[in-house]
């Protein structure tokens, strides 16, 4: 029995010298981004809106919506109900958007970390893994975000691949007739949009008209077909078009920096090949 | 206690057991799944430093790091039967460097969790059987019984493993 032991301890595969400061640099990094107290957990059932079932557990996927901008007039929290949740950290799940983010200059990439520790879950439709949406407000809020995402591992130099839409407003705009972002699910599209409250929201497919319920800010559900989702702003209505799936830009990128490859399915950090996709622009 | 003070007392745990942190997590998984294993365990030590022990907190690190690697494990395979769906392949987290002993490998693998955690807790990180119970979340006498079966259940496996099976002797009618 002892020689086992000792067999064990001589097959050690990795020697605690081996552990590297250098490679401890990011996980400090990320420490010092966390906020030193947890926030409060919100009970699941806040997390069901608009009479959608929360996914049980078959997908990775995730709607994000990242509010990067503080103005002077009401504050974003006033506006969409939704920031005034409590936070969730979707840092890892959406680990490359403080880079992309800053690529498109919304500031450095350090003053996002905080703000993805801090999103606000809401349930999208249970399609195609499709399973919790979430808000993020960070703390120099000057843009409206919002990313649908889906995360999948692989062996190899891939790692995990994060893909999915990414769509930004500013703050103002949003306000004033907030805005959608949409992914494929299947042969279907998922739409979340992001509204002011006292917003109403209806979705008109092949000329039928239906409200969409909104919750806290939030409305989303799933079209089969091309659609035409209206915000409707204090009697000023805004036409978004939701674009069939197989219309609907991805973004992806890998968690390994030296993946190498670059594109949108599989580019290392190339998030911005097709990340502000546009894909649900207002409808002329 | 202030954040400050809060933030310098887990700087200090950090410089003084990340690398031992790390190491345990790249014994167990990949390199990138690892240093996020690191930033998870002293994420949970920054918001309730209160219950880190003062005296010995490895122990409590590590078990923050076997917890974390489960919840991992557990996501990878909710992920993994996602993509199986999608693409009929089921990915998998692996170490960033195998056991070289391959027969030791296989036998590990028969094991429980726990109780694969009970030998490389002494075996690898070099815990006592007080510390490893720790990690463990129970007491050094229930330790010192799982570690005891679980070397029993090793050594029979890699007496499994190690035996040349027996060739088949033809039959004479």
């Amino acid at each position: 029995m002892t020689d086992v032991m000792t067999r064990l301890a001589a097959a050690n595969p990795v020697a605690d010298a081996d552990a590297t400061h250098a490679s401890l640099t990011g996980a400090l990094e990320r420490v010092r981004a966390a906020p030193a107290r947890a926030p409060r957990r919100e009970p699941q059932a806040q997390l069901v809106r608009g009479g959608l079932a929360l996914a049980a557990t078959a997908g990775a996927a995730t709607v994000g919506v990242f509010v990067l901008s503080v103005g002077t007039g009401p504050s974003p929290a006033q506006a969409f109900p939704i920031l005034r949740e409590h936070g969730t950290d979707i840092s890892r799940l959406i680990r490359r958007a403080p880079e992309y983010l800053a690529s498109n200059g919304f500031g450095a990439p350090g003053s996002f970390i905080q703000a993805l520790q801090d999103a606000h879950a809401f349930a999208v439709p249970n399609v195609s893994g499709l399973e919790m949406g979430y808000v993020v407000e960070s703390p120099d809020d000057q843009t409206l975000c919002l990313t649908i995402a889906r995360q999948l591992n692989y062996t190899g130099p891939l790692g995990t691949i994060t893909s999915g839409t990414v769509d930004c407003d500013p703050t103002s705009t949003a306000e004033q007739s907030g805005f959608v972002t949409s992914v494929p699910a299947g042969s279907e599209s998922v739409f979340a949009a992001i509204v002011p409250a006292g917003a109403t929201v209806s979705l008109t497919e092949d000329g039928t008209t239906t409200s969409v319920s909104v919750d806290a800010g939030i409305a989303t559900g799933v079209v089969p077909d091309t659609a035409t989702l209206a915000i409707d702003v204090a009697g000023t209505s805004t036409s978004y078009l939701i674009p069939t799936a197989s219309n609907n830009e991805v973004w992806a990128w890998s968690t390994r920096s030296n993946a190498g490859s670059t594109g949108p399915t599989g580019g290392s950090a190339s998030i911005g090949a097709s990340g502000t996709t546009g894909a649900s622009g207002p409808a002329n | 206690m202030d954040e400050e003070t809060r933030r310098a007392q887990v700087e200090a745990l950090f410089a003084e057991h990340a690398r031992a942190v790390l190491a345990y997590a790249r014994r167990r998984t990949d390199h990138a799944t690892a240093s996020d294993v690191v930033s998870d365990v002293f994420v949970v030590a920054l918001q309730r430093l209160e219950d880190v022990p003062r005296d010995d907190p490895l122990p409590w690190l590590l078990g923050c790091a076997r917890r974390a690697l489960l919840n991992q494990q557990r996501g990878q395979r909710r992920r993994a039967r996602l993509f199986e769906r999608l693409a009929a392949t089921a990915p998998r987290s692996q170490p960033e460097r195998d056991l070289s002993d391959g027969v030791l490998a296989r036998a590990l693998a028969t094991l429980g969790e726990r109780d694969r955690e009970a030998l490389l807790l002494t075996a690898w990180e070099g815990l006592t059987a007080a510390q490893a119970a720790r990690v463990l979340d129970c007491s050094t006498q229930a330790f010192w019984v799982r570690s005891h079966r679980a070397r029993k259940r090793l050594a029979a496996a890699l007496e499994r493993n190690t035996t040349t099976p027996r060739t088949m002797e033809p039959c004479n009618d």
